[in-house]
């Protein structure tokens, strides 16, 4: 009996442990590798992981001097891979391959494949496809009382996918240059990003000079607020007029939902509503624009890449249009004044995929290579 | 009792997932003392209303009121209060602090800690 309740106590606080630590399960680019370190590895695939988010093959690479050294290339995403008629089996343990890339940061034997060929039949491998050339856009499908479809023209299948950019930043002429992890090119145009309170800028500030390590979307938690229309396998609306909603389906954020309520219900109030990652959200039709209120956010995450914070206290105003079969246009005016000196906006537009649907992903698939070793 | 001690644990480890808003809102527990003497307990629960930090220090029937100062240029925090010792007499308290590891979910506040004239050091870790 006592060792079952020292069981019991073990595997609790084991439980604790995996819990409680922030595992860097799925940083961004720049946090896990440095682009100004090139690498060339030469060696013998011993194992393909291919899994979500971030496909792994594991190779024996000998050095300079002889040794012999297991390393991780990074190679993409498995969803992408499969789209260009790649498969796991289009490499195989034993293959001899010559990997050019980029490598970790510190001192990690891993490496981000710019390119990947097959020594001896010199065939390069996960070489993406060819864009299809945009068809001319039809006008947006809509509902028979007129208002706008969100979601595929009936009968027909598709989803939103890339988004125009990958970074919510304020609406202004001459916008900071950054790259699509939300990393600033210049730290100076930090006040060209939004315009902070002191804290709120010093802690953007620090988020930038730890080149986002601390990103919870990096540890597999949702992509709360705006960032959910940025992540990499797109959304999906689910109208139901019958029962006054929408659903939103996330596929970058491990098959989450957000459910928007149309049925003229009133706006919630922040202290009214149970603080979540979504939000609490009504949204009503204003002509072809929908325009959804959400209160009630966790401080849990961060609502866009870059690391802009936010508190309890913040507000969001979104709205989506259609403006034709193949665009979506997504605003959003953030208004927390707890964390900014006024109200402010930003937006995006998004590309339909037609005739597919979205694909499972889940973040914690291959949450770190080293497990994989 | 295995549930029981299990969901504590689960609650436990949810509550340690990040807060990424203002990083002092939160609870902080640690102690102040002289080296490695004799340490006491200290609670500190700290909320940003928007304008300024505000904050408790003990809740309950002998907290204090906190007042908090920060320098956003280095993270670092000054904290007063107007406490009672145990005779209740009035027990003046100051603190100069700095956040460590501030990206994390149990991030830190350390630093120096007089308290009715006795010197000493003070580690508080945020637990929200």
């Amino acid at each position: 009996m006592k060792a079952d309740r020292l069981h019991v106590v073990m595997i609790a606080g084991l439980v604790f442990l995996l819990l409680s630590t922030p595992t860097p399960a799925q940083r961004s680019f720049t946090t896990t590798y440095d682009s100004n370190r090139k690498v060339t590895l030469e060696g013998i695939v011993t194992k393909v992981d291919w899994v979500n988010p971030r496909a792994f093959l594991f190779m024996n690479v000998r050095d300079g001097g002889g040794n012999l050294a297991n390393w991780a290339v990074e190679f993409g995403s498995p969803l992408d891979l499969e789209k260009n008629g790649w498969k796991a089996t289009s490499l195989k343990i034993g293959d001899v391959l010559t990997v050019e890339g980029v490598l970790a940061r510190g001192e990690a034997r891993q490496a981000s494949a710019t390119s990947v060929v097959l020594k001896g039949a010199g065939r390069r491998l996960f070489v993406p496809q060819p864009r299809r050339p945009a068809v001319a856009a039809a006008p947006a499908p809509r509902w028979p009382n007129g208002h706008v479809r969100l979601g595929p023209p009936p009968g027909s299948k598709g989803y939103w996918g890339a988004p125009g950019t990958k970074v919510l930043v304020e609406n202004i002429p001459a916008k900071p240059a950054m790259n699509d992890d939300g990393l600033l090119a210049n730290i100076a145009d930090i006040d060209k990003v939004a315009p902070f309170k002191p804290w709120a800028r010093a802690l953007y500030e620090f988020r930038q000079r730890t080149l986002l390590r601390d990103d919870p979307l990096g540890r597999c938690l949702p992509p709360g607020g705006p960032r959910q229309f940025q992540m990499p396998y797109g959304f999906q609306f689910i109208e139901q007029p019958e029962l006054g909603r929408i659903l939103v389906l996330l596929g970058g954020g491990n098959r989450n939902w957000r459910i928007i309520n149309t049925d003229g219900r009133p706006a919630a109030s922040a202290s009214e509503a149970v603080a979540s990652y979504y939000g609490t959200s009504v949204g009503k039709w204003e002509g072809d624009t929908l325009v959804v209120d959400s209160v009630g956010f966790t401080e849990k995450f961060w609502m866009t890449a870059g690391g802009l914070p936010h508190t309890e206290a913040l507000h969001l105003i979104e709205r989506f249009s259609r403006p034709n079969l193949n665009t979506l246009r997504y605003d959003v005016t953030v208004d927390d004044p707890r964390t900014y000196t006024r109200r402010w906006s930003g937006g995006w537009t998004v590309q339909w995929v037609p005739d597919e649907e979205l694909q499972e992903y889940f973040c914690e698939e291959n949450a770190d290579p080293a497990f994989n070793r | 009792m295995w549930k029981r001690v299990l969901f504590v644990c689960l609650v436990a480890a949810m509550s340690a997932f990040a807060q990424e808003g203002h990083p002092l809102s939160g609870t902080w527990t640690g102690n102040w003392g002289q080296g490695t003497g004799s340490r006491n307990h200290i609670t500190l629960v700290m909320n940003w209303d928007g304008d300024k930090v505000t904050g408790v220090m003990n809740p309950g029937p002998d907290s204090a009121s906190l007042n908090v100062l920060v320098d956003y240029a280095n993270w670092t925090v000054h904290l007063d209060a107007q406490s009672k010792d145990t005779a209740g007499k009035a027990v003046r308290i100051e603190a100069e602090g700095k956040i460590e590891d501030m990206g994390s979910p149990r991030r830190r506040l350390v630093g120096s800690w007089r308290q009715d004239g006795v010197a000493g050091d003070f580690k508080v870790t945020r637990e929200q």
